[in-house]
C-alpha cells in the first residue's frame, strides 16, 4: 500500500480523544476534509550548514524516498497525512557512529505556497553528538511538518525549533523520536509565528539510562491558537523525562497544552515530570494545560503541574519605576518568562541563538 | 557639604487609600533639592505607602491633595515618567524578574532614563565604576533580576541602580533592613554618593543607617500624619524612647 493509502487507512479521529479534543482533525487539515489530500504540494527550500554558515563535512541533507510498498504504521494520523503530502519522499540527517561536531547544524526551511510539507529523519548512531536548529520561515498558507529520529546507544542529541511563520500560516508539527539506551535528547520549542499551530510530539524511551527533555515556549498573539500534545511513553526503566511548557498568551490568542506521561511496567525507577506554566497579558487570553500521568510501575517518581496567572502588577510596577514604559516592561517580562525555561538547557549556542530571534521579534512588536 | 537649594517635591494634604482604605491623613512634606529627610514610624504607619504613592504604584489612590514634583502635578505623570523625570525608589521587597539578566536590564533602564543618550562604551565604564564601589561582583550581570540574592544583595542591587539613574529625588524604603555592618556601610557610602546634590527621602526603622547618612530632617509618622519634624536628634530620641510619647 502507498503513503496515501496509509493515511486513508485512518478514520477520522474522534473529538473525544485527547488529542483531537480542542483541535478537531478537520479544523487542522488544510482542505478541511478527512478523505481528500491535497495536490500540488509545495516543498520547502530546504538548505543544512553548520551555523556559521559554511557546509559541513560528511553530513548532508539526503533526499529519499520511501519503498512503494510502505509497512510503517503511524499511530497517529498526523504522521500519516504528512508522510501522504510528501508521496514518500523524505530527507535524513544521518551522524556517524562517534562524531561529535564542533557547531550546530543549521536547517533553515523557507515555506511557501498554498500547501507545504517536509519530512525529516535523524538518526544520530552510537556515541554520537548532535546539536540541531531547525528554523521554519515563510508565507506558506500551510505547512506539515514530520520529524523523526532514532537515537542509538550513548547518542546525545540538542535540538531546537524555531517557528518564525507569517501570522497567516498554520502549522501541523507531528514528532517521533524512540530513543536508545544511554541517549541524551534536550528538546527545546521557540513559537513565535503562525495563525494556527497543532503539535504531536511524542517520544519513545526505549532503552535504560535515558534523559530526555523538551521545552516548549510560546509567545501567543492575536488571534493566534497553538495546541500542542505530548506523549512520552517509558518502556525502560532507570531514565528520566522532563517536559516543560512556559506559554505566553496576549490579545485573544489561545493555548492549549495536553501532555500525556506514560510509563510501562517494566519502566522501574523512572522519574518523570511535566510542568506548564501561562501567563496571560490579556483577559481575552485563554490557556488550557492538561498534564496526565499513567503510571503502571510501582517505584517511580511521577509529577505534573500547571499554572495559570495574569502579570504580576508589582513586576511591572518595578520595571516602570527603572523608567521603562508599559509596553517595554512587558516585553521584559515576556522574554525573561520564554527564556527563563531554557536556564539548563546544555547547548547555550542554541539558546543564544534563540534568544536573539526572540529579542528581534519582541523588538519588532514593540514598533509595531 | 555644600548643596544647591530649591524646590523639588512638595506634598500638601495628601491623603491616600488602599483598596478602599484610608492609610494616609492629610500628609504635608516638603523636601528642597539637597535635603535628605528621614521618615520613622511604627509598622503599618503609612510609610512604604507614602513611598509607594510617590512612585505612582497604581494600587494606591490619590483621594485628596496635592504633590508637586519639581512644580508638576505627579498625578499627571506616569510610573515611567516620574522615572524619566528623576524619582527613584529603592524597594523594600525589590521584584524578582525570572529570565530578565541584571545587566541587560540596568541598559534598557539607563537607556530609558537617559533618553538614549549614553553610548555603550559609557555605560559600560559607567557601570564597572559603580559595581567596584559597591563590591558587587561582575558575575551578577548575568544573573536574573533579584532572582535567588540574598537581602544584602538585593539591597545592593537597589542602590547600584539608584547610582546608575542618577535620580534627583531618591525615596529609599527599608533600604537599610536586612543588612550586616559591612553591607551597611556599603549602602550608606551609595546614598551619600548619590544623594550628593539630590533630594533624598529616607525610610528608616533605625539610627544605626542615619550615624552614616546623616539626615537634614527626621519626621515622625503615625496613623497616617507626620506628628513630629525635627532636626537629627529627633531620631535619637525615638531610637531611645519609641513612638508612645509621640501619640496624640
Amino acid at each position: 500500500m502507498d503513503v496515501a493509502g496509509k493515511y486513508l487507512e485512518h478514520s477520522e479521529p474522534s473529538n473525544s480523544e485527547h488529542l483531537w479534543r480542542y483541535t478537531p482533525w478537520k479544523k487542522i487539515h488544510p482542505l478541511g476534509m478527512h478523505s481528500k489530500i491535497p495536490q500540488d504540494v509545495m516543498f520547502p527550500k530546504a538548505k543544512l550548514s553548520l551555523l556559521d554558515g559554511t557546509k559541513p563535512e560528511q553530513i548532508s541533507l539526503e533526499k529519499l524516498k520511501l519503498d512503494s510498498e510502505i509497512s510503517v504504521n503511524d499511530p497517529e494520523i498526523s504522521a500519516s497525512f504528512i508522510r501522504a503530502l510528501c508521496g514518500g519522499n523524505y530527507y535524513k540527517i544521518s551522524i556517524p557512529k562517534n562524531m561529535s561536531l564542533e557547531q550546530p547544524l543549521f536547517l533553515e526551511l523557507n515555506v511557501s505556497g498554498y500547501v507545504s510539507a517536509f519530512h525529516l529523519v535523524i538518526e544520530n548512531l552510537s556515541n554520537s553528538k548532535l546539536e540541531l536548529i531547525t528554523s521554519i520561515q515563510g508565507d506558506a498558507e500551510w505547512f506539515g511538518l514530520l520529524r523523526e529520529g532514532n537515537l542509538k546507544s550513548n547518542s546525545n542529541f540538542s535540538d531546537l525549533l524555531i517557528n518564525q511563520m507569517s501570522v497567516e500560516s498554520s502549522l501541523l508539527r507531528a514528532e517521533n523520536f524512540t530513543l536508545d539506551r544511554d541517549v541524551e535528547m534536550y528538546s527545546a520549542t521557540l513559537s513565535l509565528g503562525g495563525s494556527k499551530c497543532k503539535s504531536d510530539i511524542r517520544a519513545l524511551i526505549q532503552g535504560k539510562g535515558v534523559t530526555y527533555n523538551q521545552k516548549i515556549a510560546i509567545h501567543g498573539v492575536d488571534k493566534r491558537s497553538d495546541d500542542i500534545h505530548l506523549r512520552i511513553i517509558h518502556e525502560s526503566g532507570n531514565s528520566n523525562s522532563r517536559v516543560t511548557a512556559h506559554t505566553i498568551c496576549d490579545d485573544s490568542s489561545k493555548n492549549t497544552t495536553t501532555g500525556k506521561l506514560i510509563i510501562n511496567e517494566g519502566a522501574q525507577n523512572t522519574d518523570a515530570g511535566q510542568k506548564f506554566l501561562n501567563l496571560l497579558l490579556s483577559e481575552s487570553a485563554r490557556a488550557n494545560s492538561i498534564p496526565e500521568l499513567e503510571v503502571l510501575a510501582n517505584d517511580v517518581l511521577a509529577a505534573h503541574g500547571a499554572s495559570s496567572a495574569p502579570i504580576d502588577e508589582n513586576q511591572l510596577f518595578y520595571l516602570r519605576s527603572r523608567g521603562l514604559n508599559l509596553e517595554e516592561s512587558k516585553a521584559l517580562i515576556v522574554e525573561g518568562f520564554l527564556m527563563s525555561i531554557f536556564d539548563d538547557f546544555p547547548s547555550k549556542k542554541l539558546i543564544e541563538w534563540a534568544q536573539a530571534r526572540l529579542l528581534v521579534h519582541l523588538d519588532c512588536r514593540l514598533v509595531a | 557639604m555644600s548643596k544647591a537649594k530649591g524646590n523639588l517635591l512638595e506634598i500638601s494634604n495628601l491623603h491616600v487609600s488602599v483598596e478602599g482604605t484610608p492609610i494616609i491623613h492629610g500628609l504635608d512634606l516638603v523636601i528642597q533639592l539637597g535635603e535628605i529627610h528621614a521618615i520613622m514610624g511604627r509598622n503599618g504607619s503609612g510609610k512604604s505607602t507614602l513611598a509607594n504613592v510617590l512612585m505612582g504604584h497604581p494600587a494606591y489612590e490619590i483621594t485628596d491633595g496635592n504633590v508637586l514634583f519639581f512644580g508638576q502635578n505627579l498625578v499627571d505623570l506616569s510610573v515611567d515618567e516620574r522615572a524619566k523625570a528623576g524619582m527613584f525608589l529603592s524597594f523594600q521587597y525589590p521584584m524578582t524578574i525570572p529570565g530578565v539578566q541584571v545587566g541587560n536590564f540596568l541598559r534598557k533602564s539607563v537607556s530609558a532614563v537617559s533618553g538614549n543618550k549614553i553610548s555603550a562604551k559609557e555605560f559600560r565604564l559607567d557601570l564597572k565604576e559603580k559595581m567596584t564601589q559597591l563590591q558587587i561582583d561582575k558575575s551578577f550581570l548575568s544573573r536574573y533580576v533579584n532572582d535567588g540574592f540574598s537581602g544584602g544583595e538585593k539591597k545592593r542591587m537597589e542602590i547600584l541602580q539608584m547610582l546608575m539613574l542618577n535620580p534627583q529625588l531618591a525615596i529609599l524604603d527599608e533600604t537599610d533592613s536586612g543588612l550586616d555592618v559591612d553591607a551597611l556601610r556599603l549602602v550608606a557610602e551609595g546614598i551619600n554618593l548619590a544623594t550628593k546634590d539630590a533630594g533624598c527621602l529616607l525610610i528608616t526603622h533605625y539610627q544605626r543607617l542615619l550615624d552614616l547618612v546623616k539626615p537634614d530632617i527626621v519626621h515622625v509618622m503615625i496613623d497616617g500624619r507626620i506628628v513630629k519634624t525635627g532636626d537629627a536628634k529627633l531620631a535619637l530620641e525615638v531610637e531611645n524612647n519609641g513612638y508612645d510619647w509621640l501619640e496624640v
